[in-house]
Parts: C-alpha cells; structure tokens; sequence
C-alpha cells in the first residue's frame, strides 16, 4: 500500500510588519479617514458647519435679551461674552453643542456599519483580537476628530474675526496670552466632548449592531428623551450623558460644573467601553 | 496514486477520522492543516453543527460539501475564529483552535461573501486589508494582476460586479501569501463565466504547497477543482478523505431511464431485487456494474425491464460523478 507523500509546510509566511494589533488597526482605518474624497468631504463640510454656526451666532449676539432683559455674561450669544478672550472660539463651542445629536448618530452608524456591512468580520480574518481591532479604529476616528476640531477652531475663530467688527464686538482680547489659555480649554473641552460621544456611540453601535436600530436609539435618546427628561427632573442634568456633555463643551449651559460632568461622564465611559469590550469579546462574528 | 481504501460513507465521524488517521499514518512526513474533533456548535436548542471531526492534510485542495445550512460555514467560522464552538477541539495549522490569534495570520479566508468597504477602491480595500494585518501592501498589484482586477484596482468596490467583489475578496484572502486559505461559497450566485474564473483562480492559488479548503453546495464545481473531500450533513461528517475514493474511482455505471417517467420507481425497485445496487435521479437510474461487464449487464438490465412491459428509452454508460456520489451519500439510495 502506498500513499502519496504530502511533505511538510515548508513555506516561511511573510513576517507581519512591525507594530501591535491596535497599531495597525489605527493604520487601516487611518488609510480610510485620510483619502482624498474623504478629507475633501470633511473639510468642506466643516468650513460650512464652523463658518456658518459662527456666522449665524455671531449677527444674532445682542446685549439684551428680548423684552429688555439682560442677558448672563457667560452665555455666548450675548456681545460681552463674545469679547471675553475666549470669545473667538466659544461660538464653535456652541455649534458643537447643537451639533451634539448629528454627532453621535454618526458616529452609532458607523460602527453599526461595520457589523452590517460584514467589514468588522473582514478585518477579524485579518487581525482575530477583536478588542485591538476595535480600540484602534475608535482610536484613528477620535484622531481624525480631533483634528477636525481643531481645523473647526480655527474656521470659527477667523470667521468670527472678520465678522466681529461688523457686530460692533471688540477682539482686542482674543489675541492675548488669555485667549490662547481660552481657545486651548476650548479644544479640551471639544476633545473631551468628542471622545466621550465616540465611547459611548461604540457601545450603542456595537450592541445594536444595525444602523437603523443604532441611530434611531441615538436620535430618540439625544433628542426628546434627554431633553423632555432632563427639562422636567431636577437630577436629570446631573445624570444623563448628553446634558453631561453639553456641560463639558458648553460651560455654564447646565447647573452641573465641568468637573462634576467629566467626573460623572469618566464612569459613564469606563461602564460603555467595559460593555462594548465584553459583547465584543462574547458574541460570535456572523451576518 | 493514493491507493488507500475509502472510509466507510457510513462511518461515524470517529471511523472517517481514524481512515484519516491511517493516511496520515503511512507517511512520517505528512501533517494536519486542519484537525478537529467532535466540534459541535449550538444555538439555543438548534445544533448547527454536530460532534463534527475530520482531519485535512496539508497541501490538498479541499471541497467542503453539504446542503445548504449543513453546517458549512458554521465550521468555517469556528476554524477562523469567529465563531466560539460550544465544545470539541481541533487544530489549524498546527495551533489549537483557542488560540485564534496564533494562526489566523497565516490563514487566508473568504466568508459569507466579500465584505469590504463600498466607498474605496479595490487597491485601497486591498491596503487596508494589508495594514490591519501587517501585511507587505508592494505585493497588492501583483494580487490584482492574479485576480484579473489589474485594470479596475482604481475602481470603487461599490460598483464592481458580484464576480469582481469575490475575486477581490479572493486577493484580500492571499495577502501575505497564507498557508491555508478558506474561501466559503466563493462561486455564491455567479453566473457560469464567473464560475469558471473563479474555478480557474483557485485552481491558480492552490500551488506551492498551499492547502485550500473551499466550501460549495454546486458540487461540479468542487468535482473539477478539488483532491480532498469533507462531507458534511446535519453538521454532521459523512466522509472526509481523497475524492477520487468518494467517487469510487473510475467505477463505471450503466443509465438506465424508461420511455415512461412514471415507471422510474418501479424499475428501481426491479433491479435492486435483481441484487443491483441503484441510485435515483430525477429522470434516470444509476446502477452499479461492480466487478461485472458493462454490456452483460446492460443487457441483463433491458431483460429485466423487458420481462415486466417496461420500455426502455435510454441504456448506457457512464462514469459516477460527485453529484450522483454525493446525493447518494446525503440522500440516500435504493441498493
């Protein structure tokens, strides 16, 4: 009896290129997030966002409100907030804060998209550690955003520039030691902002694992949920993640202090991301 | 030549494994690319796959066949990781199949269709593929070119045709040139010409020493490309071993089809009382000569046919392919 012989694996498989499973999922999806089509998107659907929510806040700014009552110093809106040295940059802060449910529905579809889609099970052939796949990606898309933001800073605070004078505000204070210290908090605030919607984005993304489902549990618990909730239950700006958020990007909007909120928001964001990690690691990978 | 006996079609999945076992035997030389044993996953009460165990040398090229929802790509997906099997164990590459991580690098795989992002061009799928897994992304022309996609690697995935897509999923799967490629379906709504490409692709990728384990229910497919056969059904194994041992060799059989459609059954049951072992097709019978004369038993056939008022409208000869082999196998047969 004899037998064909099937000699052993003799092949020496091309090595892996340097770097971890979480670099290289940012690597992918960094490639995604820095083609052409892509950035020219994002740029130009940032001027317009930036430029026109600065643009739309700043010709509304007025030193009282309606009916004669004076506004609070500290609400962006109004001509002596805006002359603050943090002034160039707050209406940014602002547009962010209305921004805030656009946000997080987009970020919800794509990571439900990556499940629809069947991309998350591709790139699991190709990377199996599903937590290093996952955490390099969020980490490129807050990369990218923060990049964005920043570009969105500067979009804003030039065209409140070039407007201001026009709205009788004095900038002579934004181009101060102090308004560099404001538009760097700005920043923070918007990167703490941004980071703790992708976090929390992911887990509902992950969960649902479809974009309709995803986005639409988004849209209703930023929108009428949070708010109709949050207007009428004391607690509720001290407990819902959205108004927490808002209390981080737009100070002052809320009675809950930014310490408080990214206090609140850090345990909200540890419990997501240990969430997201668990129904990653537990549930099978099919379509 | 491999002249090893086939297993018992019958077999439990034990026996299957030990013939396996028996070919691995022989040669000092040979080793598993794939090994499991009494791989089982369940959902809730639904057994999708059952106490599954086969062993897939190194170097074959693989058919992976059953009914649709047999299993198929249950298994492949607990083989590549995706999936957690509820209990068994098993082996890819050497490596237990706990420790995913270890020898998903060197796995090459196409499941439950070519999944990539609509948005990108083919060579910038192809470059995210190779980033995520550390991949040389200088080997991606050389994929398009093998895949036939050289001149549409700058196109958008979103509008290439369903052949494109699993041509390109093919060469996303060849990245950092696997040992061992999986590739489910990769034929999965095709029209006949991009069968054939895809037929001929693997046929290309399977050299150098490259195992290939490819999943189909069109077993012409299969039949044309593979050396290697696990059969499974109900999640269940049926056989896994050399195809040309499921296929009986080159056992010639006699077909036998009445002028009447109606009279098939009865025929069939004729000839299996007259000892013979027969299969039934949709408008025909297969009966096996075994060790006799074609013609002598032909003839005896047309007699028996004859001696009941049974008109024949076709007699003749014929090799068993994979369809009739496996319909028998899964389905059952009139012996």
């Amino acid at each position: 009896m004899t037998a064909t012989v099937i000699t052993p694996e003799t092949r020496v498989p091309a090595p892996a290129r340097p770097g971890g499973g979480l670099a290289r999922s940012f690597r992918a999806e960094w490639i995604k997030l820095t083609r052409r089509r892509m950035l020219t998107g994002t740029l130009l659907a940032l001027t317009v966002i930036a430029a026109g929510g600065t643009a739309i806040g700043i010709t509304a700014a007025r030193d009282t409100a309606p009916g004669g009552r004076v506004q609070a110093p500290d609400q962006p809106t109004t001509i002596a907030a805006l002359e603050h040295a943090g002034g160039g940059t707050a209406l940014f802060s602002q547009t962010m804060g209305f921004m805030q449910a656009f946000l997080l529905a987009v970020l919800v579809g794509a990571v439900a998209a990556e499940f629809t889609r069947g991309t998350f099970r591709t790139m699991l052939l190709q990377q199996p550690n599903r937590a290093r796949v996952f955490g390099g990606k969020i980490a490129a898309i807050v990369t990218f955003m923060a990049a964005a933001v920043l570009l969105g800073e500067i979009v804003s605070w030039l065209t409140s520039w070039a407007m201001a004078p026009s709205q009788g505000v004095d900038t002579t204070r934004w181009i101060t030691l102090d308004g560099l210290q404001a538009g760097a908090e700005d920043f923070a605030r918007a990167i703490a902002y941004v980071v703790g919607t992708a976090v929390l984005a992911s887990m509902v993304g992950i969960l649902a694992r479809s974009i309709p489902i995803g986005v639409g549990v988004a849209l209703v618990w930023a929108g009428p949920i949070e708010n109709i909730i949050g207007d009428s239950w004391s607690p509720g700006p001290k407990v819902f993640p959205g108004l927490l958020m808002r209390a981080v990007i737009n100070p002052g909007s809320t009675p809950v202090s930014t310490g408080q909120a990214l206090l609140t928001l850090t345990g909200y964001c540890i419990v997501a991301a240990a969430i997201a990690v668990i129904a990653l690691r537990r549930r099978d990978v099919t379509s | 030549m491999r002249t090893v006996r086939a297993p018992d079609l019958h077999a439990t999945p034990t026996t299957v494994n030990a013939a396996a076992a028996i070919v691995a035997g022989m040669t000092t030389t040979t080793s598993s690319a794939i090994r499991v044993e009494g791989l089982t996953k369940s959902y809730g009460g639904r057994v999708a796959v059952d106490n599954l165990s086969f062993d897939l040398p190194r170097g074959v090229v693989a058919g992976f066949i059953g009914p649709n929802g047999a299993g198929k790509t249950t298994t492949m997906a607990m083989l590549l990781g995706l999936v957690e099997p509820s209990s068994g164990t098993g082996e890819v590459l050497g490596t237990p199949l706990a420790q995913p991580s270890t020898y998903v690098p060197q796995v090459g795989a196409l499941i439950e269709g070519p999944a990539l992002y609509p948005g990108l061009t083919g060579a910038e799928n192809l470059q995210v593929l190779a980033a995520m897994g550390g991949k040389d992304k200088a080997k991606i022309p050389e994929l398009l070119e093998l895949v036939g996609l050289a001149d549409r690697g700058g196109d958008r995935f979103g509008q290439y045709s369903l052949g494109m897509k699993q041509r390109l999923g093919i060469a996303g799967a060849m990245l950092g040139e696997p040992q061992l490629l999986i590739l489910d379906e990769p034929t999965n709504g095709l029209d006949p010409i991009g069968m054939r490409e895809i037929r001929e692709l693997i046929a290309r990728v399977a050299t150098e020493q490259r195992t290939v384990l490819v999943s189909s229910h069109l077993l012409t497919e299969i039949e044309q490309v593979c050396d290697w056969l696990v059969v499974i059904e109900r999640g269940t194994s049926v056989y896994a071993g050399p195809a040309g041992e499921f296929l009986g060799g080159a056992e010639p059989t006699v077909t036998v089809a009445p002028e009447r459609p109606a009279d098939l059954a009865t025929l069939a049951r004729l000839f299996a009382a007259d000892g013979r072992e027969v299969d039934i097709t949709p408008d025909r019978l297969l009966v096996a000569v075994g060790d006799g004369d074609v013609r002598i038993v032909a003839a005896q056939l047309n007699r028996v046919a004859h001696e009941h008022g049974i008109v024949l409208a076709e007699l003749g000869q014929r090799h068993r392919n994979l369809e009739d082999r496996y319909l028998k196998v899964v389905q059952g047969g009139i012996r």
